[in-house]
């Protein structure tokens, strides 16, 4: 059985975090805040403290990444990274036991099942 | 003095015909031949001073003049010992051998001191082949630089390239996410579920074309390792049969190299056949017989490998065969006109070449030479 997860959301377009939300929520997940820079989502996962964050890399004001290190500074919270481009020398750069998965755009319901699903180590 | 004043006096001696015993035949024979070498030896002088007038640039132009002067006063000896024979000149004869022999030893001078710069100049054929090995050297330097432009070129295309994809598929993915949320709001409305389908699917093709003008503008760079070659075709033939598999079809490899391996970035060279093949499976009718035959080569007289590829489908027109490489010409309906441009790119960039037999009337011939090692 799935545990019920609470999720930060973050991306810097309004229907993409629509969109996760939707997913999320039929999934059975409680998505508990949204962000849509790396400075809202920063603020928004020191007040909702979730089991896990899902975000884009390339937001204005401070990307996903440098927002995830911030996060990790303070707590070691799972990440789930969203970008358009399938980039494998980004991957390697960024390679950190927080991030759960790597997500290409557009987001398939099933990637994005498997990715949150790694948190029970199920899929 | 008396020796001069009496130059031209004969009285002295008697001419060479009635001096000894000479038969008619045996006189005859020194007279003709001294005669005969004096025509020749005066001439001489005349066509070596026309060469260096005519060619003011031939070396050691001294020698030439010597052996003119030399060569002359040979002629005039061989002239005067025939006129001897009824005019006996022998103080004139012994002034000219005197003549002869200072400019005999002049010159035999003159060629000692030529001599080093003579042995230190270079054959014409040296020089030929320096010339040509130049030549070469410098085609390769422009083809070099041309491929430097071509790759600024194409780098600056493919940085433009990248950021208009980059940027393209971020409002393709709002636009797909409005679609897929719109859809979950009109589940019971199939007629327009299926409209929203049909979207979604052209933006998947657009995000399709989006992937392969990417590579093409921005080649991924090439990690050899070794690898059979046979080996790599027997895999992409195996997965494309399983996509595609409603197909009755067979493949075969003929060696003629005991050497089938190569140096090559695996992932890129798959990608190459497996865009051969699935352009057989689309164009050729059941049953499909693809036939690989490998062979040694040389490219630039390093050790290379020949494949040649064949299928038995209808194969392409001349024309069409002339512009199979070129970027975004296509025959296929679906088809982004990129598949085989990005082969000769991945070929090219293993430093070998890909062509297309224009000239077969039945089935697509293709040959690709590769590298063994890269250099």
């Amino acid at each position: 059985m799935k545990t019920q997860r609470r999720v930060v959301v973050a991306d810097d377009e309004p229907l993409l975090v629509r969109e996760l939300v939707a997913y999320l929520e039929d999934m059975g997940h409680l998505v508990v805040g949204t962000a849509a820079n790396g400075c809202e989502l920063v603020e928004c996962v020191r007040e909702t403290l979730p089991d896990v964050v899902i975000t884009d890399i390339k937001m204005p004001m401070k990307d996903g990444l440098e927002a995830a290190r911030e996060i990790w500074s303070s707590s070691p919270m799972p990440v789930i990274l969203v970008s358009a481009f399938h980039d494998e020398d980004f991957i390697a750069q960024t390679k950190s036991e927080q991030i759960l998965s790597y997500i290409v755009k557009p987001v398939d319901e099933n990637q994005l099942a498997t990715a949150v699903g790694k948190l029970d180590g199920t899929s | 003095m008396e020796f001069f004043a009496n130059f031209l006096e004969t009285d002295s001696f008697p001419p060479r015909w009635p001096c000894g015993t000479w038969s008619s035949g045996h006189g005859w024979l020194h007279i003709c031949s001294d005669l005969a070498t004096f025509a020749a030896y005066m001439t001489i002088p005349f066509v070596l001073l026309y060469f260096l007038r005519k060619r003011p640039d031939l070396p050691f132009p001294r020698i030439f003049y010597m052996f003119a002067m030399f060569i002359f006063a040979c002629g005039t000896v061989h002239g005067i010992e025939a006129v001897i024979f009824w005019w006996p000149v022998y103080r004139v004869s012994g002034v000219f051998k005197l003549l002869t022999a200072i400019v005999s030893w002049g010159t035999v001078i003159q060629i000692f001191k030529s001599a080093p710069r003579a042995l230190r100049m270079r054959m014409a054929e040296e020089l030929e082949a320096e010339i040509l090995q130049r030549r070469r050297v410098e085609e390769q330097l422009l083809e070099n630089q041309q491929l430097v432009i071509q790759s600024e070129r194409l780098s600056a295309i493919g940085q433009a390239m990248t950021g208009l994809i980059h940027e393209s598929r971020n409002a393709l993915a709002r636009s797909q996410a409005g679609l897929r949320l719109l859809a979950r709001e009109v589940k019971s409305r199939d007629e327009l579920l299926e409209l929203i389908e049909e979207s979604l699917s052209a933006q998947h093709d657009l995000k399709q074309l989006f992937e392969v003008v990417r590579q093409y503008a921005v080649p991924p760079p090439i990690q050899r390792e070794e690898a059979r070659i046979p080996d790599l075709v027997d895999g992409v033939f195996a997965r494309v049969s399983d996509t595609l598999g409603l197909h009755d079809a067979k493949i075969e490899h003929k060696l003629l190299t005991s050497d089938v391996n190569c140096h090559v970035d695996k992932l890129l060279m798959e990608n190459v056949f497996r865009n051969l093949i699935e352009n057989s499976f689309a164009a050729c009718a059941d049953p499909l017989r693809l036939s690989f035959t490998y062979s040694d080569a040389e490219i630039g007289g390093a050790p290379a490998i020949e494949i040649n590829y064949l299928d038995n489908g209808p194969g392409m027109r001349p024309e069409e065969a002339k512009r199979a490489f070129e970027a975004f010409y296509t025959t296929k309906m679906h088809g982004t006109g990129l598949g085989l441009a990005i082969c000769q790119q991945t070929v090219q960039s293993h430093g070998g070449t890909i062509s297309l037999n224009p000239e077969r009337e039945h089935g697509a011939e293709f040959a690709i030479t590769l590298l063994r090692q890269s250099q």
